[in-house]
């Protein structure tokens, strides 16, 4: 399996490049798309604002890039940013749309529910959710203000719990999965969160 | 969330050292290898600081942090000597999950909004370092300690986390290196003023340490001497938090 890294000049390309050479998986760094278009399974990674990323990944050609990738209905996999911007739009820049593969907003936290931004290691809500209850109850390492609003039942999706607010912590649909937490930063737990993803993409898709 | 446990690595690259009160520097060791360790061992995150960063405007804690961030599978902050948005930047690329201002922000803290409009605001932690004055006031320092503002923390903070700072990690020079606890007084008027996460970084010598801070509503306690001469155990203090009934991570 070919694997592309999308690397969009800000976030945290080196530790999530770290993770896939510790789980002893190939890929390829995307900076053009051409890595992408080539690729059976494409991972953007996330630490910046969402106007700032998705400017990045249109000045790359990566955005038109990914979309072509989607509509073969391969799989995608979207950390934190990464999978924030697979959705329609964000209150953090709202000039900026995302990339829009899947229906619904990002929005900022609640601040009268929560600490914003939430900061941490926090309990994944996954009993539920096909492929990925394994995982549940198991802590993950969550930095975020904005939470997504996947328009999907909840059946696709994991949560965290802060106070009374309820944030996605993954979702998934057809080729796409969307993670808020940062895997290649939570852990052995995490890195087994990562492999999973990526060896049974042909499964959750 | 939990509360964390974060191992405070001073380093004067390639060293890591050990201070009091941010002064009279011993070596310890390699800092890769403490951080290894402690990430085996379960800590929540690692807290670097490059404690000659910016007194010599030099950034050669990048290395590092790369070399870390290899084998090092939790979050990483950063700081010392981060004066712009592109040396922020390139520290995350290098490996660092969040970066830490102080002494640029003093000087100028429209740096905050620019990296938080950058990187996002939960990248960007405001480095502060306290120091008491006369009675409960307390005073931000700059440059790892060594120089004075006038600025008041309270007012100093107030006006920093309006540019939208995602985290304070807040030092007590005073309690620095003693072993004796941290100033609890300096985080409750922190706590206070702000609802953003704050780390409390200096003294901690027991368990008791951090169920203190803890109980005032810090979100993690970054420590540093207790950890590295093994007076402490992640895994000890884990287990007195839980007794406690705070939640910590597994």
């Amino acid at each position: 399996m070919k694997v592309a890294l999308v690397d969009y000049g800000v976030g945290n390309i080196f530790s999530v490049e770290h993770a896939l050479k510790f789980l002893g998986l190939d890929y390829s760094l995307d900076q053009d798309g051409s890595a992408i278009l080539n690729a059976d399974l494409a991972i953007v990674p996330g630490v910046a604002s969402f106007g700032t990323g998705m400017v990045n990944l249109q000045k790359r050609h990566q955005a038109d890039a990914l979309r072509e990738f989607h509509s073969r209905g391969l799989p995608l996999i979207g950390l934190c940013l990464g999978a924030q911007m697979l959705l329609e739009t964000s209150t953090e820049s709202a000039s900026i749309p995302g990339l829009g593969f899947i229906k619904g907003h990002v929005s900022l936290l609640d601040t009268s529910l929560c600490q914003v931004p939430q900061q941490g290691w926090s309990r994944l809500l996954a009993k539920h959710v096909p492929f990925f209850s394994e995982f549940d109850q198991q802590y993950f390492y969550f930095s975020h203000s904005y939470k997504m609003l996947p328009k999907l039942s909840s059946s696709n999706m994991g949560t965290a719990q802060y106070g009374m607010e309820t944030a996605t912590a993954f979702f998934f649909s057809d080729n796409l999965l969307g993670v808020q937490f940062h895997p290649e930063r939570s852990g052995p737990i995490g890195l087994k969160f990562l492999e999973k993803a990526i060896n049974s993409a042909s499964i959750w898709t | 969330m939990t509360f964390r446990v974060i191992a405070r690595l001073d380093v004067k690259p390639p060293n890591l050292v050990k201070g009091v009160h941010l002064e009279g520097l011993r070596k310890v060791g390699d800092p890769t290898d403490f951080a290894k360790k402690y990430y085996m061992q379960g800590i929540d995150e690692i807290s670097y600081q490059d404690i000659v960063a910016s007194l010599y405007n030099r950034n050669s804690i990048k290395e590092l942090v790369s070399a870390t961030a290899q084998n090092v599978f939790v979050p990483i902050t950063v700081g010392g000597g981060i004066g712009d948005t592109l040396s922020a930047m390139e520290l995350i690329r290098s490996g660092a999950d969040k970066v830490s201002i102080n002494t640029a922000a003093i000087k100028n803290p429209h740096i905050l909004r620019e990296l938080a409009n950058v990187l996002g605001s939960q990248a960007v932690t405001l480095g502060i370092e306290a120091k008491r004055g006369k009675g409960n006031d307390y005073f931000a320092m700059m440059d790892n300690g060594r120089e004075h503002t006038n600025k008041l923390v309270t007012e100093w903070l107030s006006e920093a986390v309006e540019y939208g700072v995602g985290e304070i990690l807040l030092t007590s020079i005073d309690a620095e290196g003693t072993n004796s606890g941290f100033d609890l007084e300096l985080l409750r008027q922190v706590r206070s003023l702000t609802n953003v996460p704050i780390i409390a970084h200096g003294g901690c010598g027991t368990v008791n340490h951090v169920l203190e801070v803890a109980d005032i509503g810090a979100s993690g306690y970054a420590i540093a001497g207790s950890l590295h001469y093994d007076r402490l155990g992640v895994e000890d203090i884990k287990d007195c938090l839980t007794t406690a009934g705070f939640e910590v991570r597994n």
